[in-house]
């Protein structure tokens, strides 16, 4: 169906290999984690899986179609991309033109969104929860909100996936929450598919349907929540010990280095 | 929203529309009073006055949109034709041409020099960034002033190497001044300008959206580097136009943009043109304060651009919105 097959796939960059031979696939209707040490990969990764870097070896199909022989134009019916690092030079744009860049592949300077398309926008908008911001300058809001506004304009897009890396990084512990239950909802009720790098390792545990570890070592270890709390696999990730504190509210523990 | 954007841009239509029409009767005679035949008055207002100002417009205003797309390119506010070594290009690719021989008033010459330099610049300025690969914005404007430096010595070794003939003209060139060209090659100017100006604004939502990231706008579907390459194909023969009938005018493309988006926010189809009525405003009012001071002398008017924007400019940025 609307699967994405990763398989065998290998980045190498200058002879140095970032990603050594990895398969996993993603579904929709899931939240798939992917947790890791810095510098292990991850954002490379990413970016390969959707299209953005194109050197590497294996096949990626999108519902049996290679990423590469797609254009930009059909990916981004695929997946809409949150990057972690914000190259970005956003003044003066309101919060609604940044949640219209969603559609931006359907508009040109002389054609603006037709009716169909607003009510999208207006949809995606009351979907983020951010009816009320939706008039403010985008660089003035809090972090948190900033993260719910682009989350809207993923959600615009009308992408199969949302692909969020470390959304909430820079959050505080509300926020964060707020974020990862709103990916839940829109997971619940628009059917997408969420993959999402996060190195809140107790936060993936609590949300995620499904994680993927990657490592240096040992490649890609795959397992639900539950698989992956009770095993050595989050200890050897680091490459340090850790504690895990049991929660008596959460099924999921709260995860210290010892 | 579009709607309420669309009149912000109005007070840079008015002062577009109200310099364009007053520039051919300002100067230093009164061409309508002091000259006995009424003949030689009309020559000097429709043959002379009128074509220098419509050139000066759309060379201004080709200069200022060509920086608003360089910012955005590169997503950093610094970067500018100016500052990227683009403008450099052009003229070296010009004073080239001046240099072996080509006469000054036959532009086609120089005009295809000045596009050639503006190309070359802007695809060597690019394929250095992307050697470096996936550099910050910082590091393409750092690349940009290096490759600008460079070029200005290259000017500066030819400067040492022309015949004074050739030396007065190229520096006449480097400062930038309107010159009153016949009517056939101002339109071809002010329309080679003006389809700029419809190429990017057609990309308008594009440019837009790279605001948020090469990689963001990427997932949502911009064809990025065919952008961007259009793009600068575009501006570079905007440019080239701009410098082989003006010179390199400086200034003009840093600051217009910064202002403009104060008074019409960040909506590029309304500021794209917007940035085009001020810049073509800007070296307007500069040919003519040039036209004015000393007259009868003329001082330049790539001298005065930065005089005439500078205190509105610094004055808008200091006092926060």
């Amino acid at each position: 169906m609307d699967e994405v097959v990763v398989s065998n796939v290998s980045v190498a960059h200058g002879g140095r290999t970032i990603i050594p031979n990895i398969s996993f696939s993603l579904k929709r209707g899931e939240l798939c984690g992917l947790i890791g040490a810095n510098g292990v990969g991850k954002t490379t990764l990413l970016r390969a899986v959707i299209g953005l870097e194109t050197q590497y070896r294996g096949s990626i199909l999108l519902a049996g179609r290679e990423i590469r022989s797609l254009s930009q134009y059909e990916r981004a019916s695929w997946f809409a991309y949150l990057p972690q690092k914000r190259d970005a030079f956003v003044t003066g744009l309101t919060v609604a033109q940044v949640v219209e860049s969603g559609l931006v592949r359907f508009v040109s300077g002389f054609r603006g969104l037709d009716t169909a398309q607003r009510r999208t926008i207006d949809r995606a908008i009351s979907l983020a929860g951010i009816d009320r911001l939706s008039d403010r300058f985008f660089d003035e809001l809090s972090g948190g909100e900033q993260q719910k506004v682009l989350i809207a304009s993923s959600l615009a897009q009308g992408a199969r996936y949302l692909i969020l890396d470390e959304p909430t990084t820079f959050l505080d512990l509300t926020s964060a929450h707020g974020v990862m239950q709103l990916l839940r909802e829109l997971i619940l009720h628009e059917g997408v598919g969420v993959w999402v790098v996060c190195h809140d390792v107790s936060l993936i545990l609590a949300y995620g349907d499904r994680v993927l570890a990657l490592s240096r070592e040992g490649g890609l270890v795959k397992g639900t929540p539950a698989e992956l709390s009770g095993s050595e696999v989050l200890t050897s990730l680091y490459g340090q010990p850790l504690r895990m504190i049991p929660d008596p509210l959460n099924r999921f523990p709260c995860i210290v280095p010892q | 929203m579009y709607r309420s954007t669309i009149k912000a841009a109005l007070p840079f239509l008015l002062l577009s529309a109200t310099l364009l029409v007053i520039a051919p009767f300002i100067g230093p005679f009164d061409a309508w009073d002091r000259f006995a035949l009424p003949d030689e008055g009309k020559i000097i207002v429709f043959q002379l006055r009128l074509p220098r100002a419509i050139l000066g417009f759309a060379v201004g205003g080709i200069l200022a949109t060509s920086g608003l797309v360089c910012q955005s390119l590169v997503r950093n506010p610094l970067a500018t034709p100016t500052t990227l070594g683009v403008s450099s290009g052009a003229a070296l690719g010009a004073s080239l041409v001046i240099l072996w021989g080509s006469s000054f008033q036959t532009f086609s010459a120089p005009f295809v020099g000045a596009v050639c330099g503006a190309a070359v610049t802007s695809v060597l300025l690019f394929s250095l960034y992307s050697v470096a690969s996936r550099g910050s914005s910082a590091q393409i404007v750092l690349i940009g002033i290096l490759v600008n430096y460079l070029i200005a010595s290259v000017i500066l070794f030819i400067q040492c190497v022309a015949d004074p003939a050739a030396l007065s003209r190229i520096v006449i060139w480097l400062i930038g001044a309107v010159p009153s060209l016949s009517w056939r090659y101002t339109i071809t100017i002010a329309s080679l300008a003006l389809g700029c100006l419809v190429l990017i604004t057609l990309r308008a939502p594009q440019l837009q959206v790279l605001a948020l990231g090469r990689d963001a706008a990427e997932s949502r579907g911009v064809a990025v580097g065919s952008l961007e390459r259009s793009l600068l194909l575009t501006t570079s023969v905007g440019i080239g136009a701009a410098v082989a009938s003006c010179g390199s005018i400086g200034f003009v493309g840093i600051l217009e943009p910064q202002i403009c988006r104060r008074f019409v926010g960040s909506d590029y189809r309304i500021l794209i043109p917007s940035v085009f009525l001020l810049g073509g405003s800007v070296v307007l009012c500069a040919d003519l304060l040039g036209r004015i001071i000393f007259a009868p002398f003329e001082v330049p008017a790539g001298v005065l651009t930065a005089l005439v924007e500078i205190p509105v400019g610094l004055f808008l940025l200091i006092k926060r919105r």
